[in-house]
């Protein structure tokens, strides 16, 4: 069999790794204790922490509404992100976020601990990236690579034309994402018409139910309810955004929608899936 | 025919009997002035007499129900509380709250019982000014307005000339006397024992709770009833001008 | 001024405000397109955002407002004092105690009416508690530090409920419900609030006679035949039911039973069985207002009602506290 040059993109990528492994500061050994305060950290470092090697996530990690691998963060130990805890557990790295409470990323560091802070993903061209650069700092990099190669493969796959139905995202507090999300390029790959491009918002924020009701879109994209009661969720249950769903579809972001981790493909598909079914009628 | 019939009223506040199985009864056209040191137990009373202080004891006035009650008696307590800026006439009408039945709106004989009741007092041109900008005399009489718009065969008022000047004090008195005439009947609690001596028809006086006497002034207002009651002597005597009474000395 | 020609007046300034009310939000509509919407359009965008969105908030500041200053004008007669209101002497914070206690519970979802039932409960605890520390005649200086005190334990509570949901956005929604906000409220709020409200309302609207003879103080009015302990359970039972139902599907809501009854007082000549009705129509007028008012202000964002009123009516509670500082102790 002809040996199958690995993409240029890949190429890219694998020099990228090395020039991270590069500049780390050069341990010894991998890190053997690893604790991730950050959900989006959490995924990555369950997908590519070898067995031991992650001791503790945050505990959102098991909220079923957000956490892509709640299933798994299940047998880690939780953690609540506060710097005497964290600092107790003795990690050699911990993993956090660029929004982490900067308060506990700088005690932690002055007690000495490794913090290294993982920016959030805005666009599908960056999940690759964050899985070279956690793989990286896990030393696990042969990991990181075949992730990141599958995903651009299966990415291919299931892009499609912008020409589909009009979608909207309509959150509890009546909150919608801008242009510049994450999910706004899920959507868009799948092959959705975004009314955030049409009403000009590149920035997330509160939509105003009226406004939503006159751009009438084709699909109104929202997330379950927790249990329990709150006013920021009763407008999900108002007759207006009822009435919308009813003329058109609803559908529901879980939580594959969040972070960028390879799960972004389940809800591609899912996608997928509803405009296969909204083009057949 | 009985106007009030009261009897042995008791009053107990703790152990002690505020007022002491007091027993009386009115007839249409009398003038009585209640008498008697401060803390005999005058207002209270009088307030057991209307049934709005718990009793032992009969009053009949206290058995009624409380809207036949509201249109038998009017009563003008001690403390002369206007709450609100409201004008001397809507203050006087309401006087005829209990002639209106539910949300009824005051009937022309409402509005001409009020005009009347505002002549007797001198009140006449004060109707549109706001009660509470009122003096306190001017205040007083209002308030006896009131009293008089309501319309009762029975008035029970505490103190009411106190604050008045003498001209004032010596028309409300003759409004009574008038009211009386017309046969009805006034029981007023007063402190000055001169003016209770010319215009009422008969004293009662209260000490310690108990009706010491009961009867035409004269009667009542004797040396030993004012030595060993008030501590003080005076002078009584008939004239020409009527009963004149005036204090003298401390007798202990 | 007679009372009908102000009533009448009243109603009018009600009736353009309810129309300003349902010509103002960020989907700018003409004022024909909106109107012909309202009445008789058939499944468009327009007409949906005019029937199941602006509509019902309008309705809704009526309501509240009709609630917000009965009750004021109620509590006033009652206590005799013009400090007294719903919001300040802490009515409202246990009506929405009561209301975030059914919701976190669960017991709202029971029956139709749990809620504001709830919060009825909540808001009639606090003002018989009041009645009972402020005496015969509220004195003022009892008055304000029982609703202080009664408002701190029912804040304090409220947060305490809110903390220990499990629901994330639960904990940042004391907002809500400390200053109100009648964003975002449909029809089905509308039907929760109006049965226990109008309950409230005509509980209210029969303590008239009552209040005017109160004027002469409690002995003088019930020798005039009026039954005060019965006028109290009413005025309790009133203000409880309208204040607990706008409270639960508004958010407590201050000032308004204040400022309305002290600026139509001299308007009814003190009357305080006349400051009812005025109040009620003023209450309205006041909410509708106010709720016109944040949306033209801060249309992208929720800005609550509170903040508003607060802003009117605080200085207006300083200056009623200066001019009777003399009567406070």
């Amino acid at each position: 069999m002809a040996s199958v040059r690995p993409s240029s993109r890949v190429i890219r990528l694998g020099a990228a790794a090395a020039f991270v492994a590069a500049a780390a500061p050069s341990w010894a050994d991998m890190p053997e204790r690893v604790v991730s305060i950050n959900l989006c950290t959490d995924q990555l470092a369950m997908m590519l922490a070898a067995p031991g090697q992650l001791i503790s996530v945050s505990d959102i990690a098991t909220d079923p509404l957000i956490s892509p691998m709640h299933m798994v963060a299940a047998a880690y130990p939780a953690n609540f992100g506060g710097a005497e805890e964290i600092y107790l557990l003795r990690p050699d790295l911990v993993l956090a976020g660029v929004y982490s409470d900067p308060a506990v990323v700088s005690m932690l560091r002055r007690l000495g601990v490794e913090v290294a802070q993982i920016d959030i993903v805005s666009g599908l061209d960056q999940v690759t990236d964050r899985l070279v650069e956690v793989g990286a700092l896990l030393h696990r990099e042969d990991e990181a690579a075949a992730r990141a190669e599958a995903f651009e493969t299966d990415l291919a796959a299931l892009t499609r034309p912008e020409t589909g139905p009009r979608a909207a995202f309509y959150y509890p507090n009546g909150y919608s994402l801008g242009t510049g999300t994450l999910s706004h390029e899920i959507l868009t790959t799948a092959g959705f018409r975004h009314i955030a491009d049409e009403l000009g918002r590149d920035s997330s924020g509160r939509l105003a139910l009226e406004l939503l009701a006159v751009a009438a879109p084709d699909v109104v994209i929202s997330t379950g309810t927790y249990p329990g009661n709150s006013r920021s969720e009763d407008i999900l249950h108002h007759p207006a955004l009822e009435a919308l769903i009813a003329a058109g579809q609803g559908h529901i972001s879980g939580p594959d929608w969040v972070c960028g981790t390879p799960q972004v493909l389940t809800a591609l598909s899912d996608l997928t899936t509803l405009r296969d079914s909204m083009e057949a009628e | 025919m009985s106007a009030l019939t009261v009897t042995d009223l008791t009053v107990h506040r703790g152990e002690c009997p505020v007022v002491d199985r007091v027993s009386l009864s009115l007839t249409p056209g009398e003038v009585v002035g209640l008498i008697g040191p401060n803390g005999a137990g005058k207002t209270t009373l009088l307030r057991a007499i209307l049934g709005l202080q718990s009793h032992i004891g009969q009053s009949d006035l206290a058995q009624m129900p409380r809207r036949e009650r509201a249109k038998t008696v009017a009563w003008m307590p001690q403390t002369r509380e206007i709450a609100w800026p409201v004008a001397v006439e809507t203050l006087v009408l309401l006087g005829r709250v209990p002639h209106l039945a539910g949300g009824a709106r005051p009937k022309p004989e409402d509005h001409a019982a009020t005009a009347q009741a505002l002549d007797n007092m001198g009140l006449t041109g004060f109707e549109t000014r706001p009660a509470t900008e009122l003096s306190g005399g001017e205040q007083a009489r209002v308030l006896i307005a009131r009293v008089l718009a309501q319309d009762t065969p029975l008035i029970l008022a505490d103190e009411p000339i106190a604050g008045l000047d003498p001209a004032h004090q010596i028309t409300t008195m003759q409004v009574f006397a008038r009211l009386a005439a017309q046969g009805k009947t006034v029981l007023a609690a007063l402190h000055d024992l001169g003016l209770a001596a010319r215009h009422c028809t008969r004293l009662l006086l209260l000490d310690k709770g108990r009706l010491v006497a009961d009867g035409a002034p004269k009667d009542v207002l004797t040396p030993e009833h004012l030595h060993s009651v008030f501590g003080i002597a005076a002078h009584l005597v008939e004239t020409d001008h009527g009963l004149i009474f005036q204090p003298l000395e401390l007798t202990r | 001024m007679r009372l009908s020609l102000l009533l009448s007046g009243l109603a009018a300034l009600v009736v353009v405000l309810f129309g300003l009310s349902l010509l103002v939000g960020p989907a700018g509509f003409g004022i024909g397109q909106s109107l012909s919407a309202l009445l008789g359009g058939e499944g468009e965008a327009v007409t949906l955002v005019m029937r199941e969105i602006r509509l019902p908030r309008s309705i809704l500041a009526v309501m509240v407002g009709v609630s917000l200053g009965l009750s004021g004008a109620a509590l006033q007669g009652f206590l005799r004092n013009p400090l007294a209101e719903p919001g300040l002497i802490g009515v409202s914070s246990s009506a929405a105690l009561g209301a975030v206690l059914a919701l976190q519970t669960g017991f709202a979802a029971s029956f139709a009416l749990a809620l504001p039932v709830s919060a009825l409960v909540g808001a009639s605890v606090s003002v018989m508690l009041l009645l009972v520390l402020a005496g015969p005649r509220g004195g003022s200086l009892t008055l304000i530090l029982a609703g202080i005190a009664i408002s701190a334990l029912a804040g304090a509570f409220l947060s305490l409920v809110l903390n220990l949901s499990p629901n994330p956005f639960a904990v940042s929604e004391i907002v809500f419900w400390m200053l109100g906000s009648l964003s975002d409220r449909s029809f089905d709020h509308v039907t929760i609030a109006l049965p226990v409200m109008l309950l409230g309302w005509v509980l209210l609207a029969s303590l008239g006679r009552g209040l005017d003879a109160l004027t002469l103080g409690q002995d003088a009015a019930e020798s005039m035949g009026i039954n005060l302990s019965q006028l109290r359970l009413r005025l309790v039972a009133g203000v409880a039911a309208s204040v607990g139902a706008a409270t639960a599907v508004a958010g407590a809501i201050g000032f308004v039973g204040l400022v309305v009854p002290h600026i139509l007082r001299p308007f009814v000549g003190a009357r305080p069985g006349a400051l009812l009705p005025a109040s009620a129509l003023g209450g309205a007028a006041m909410v509708l207002a106010a709720d016109i008012a944040v949306r033209l202000v801060l249309p992208d964002r929720d800005l609550k009602l509170g903040v508003l009123m607060a802003i009117v009516g605080a200085p207006l509670f300083l200056h009623l506290i200066y001019k009777t500082r003399r009567q406070m102790i």
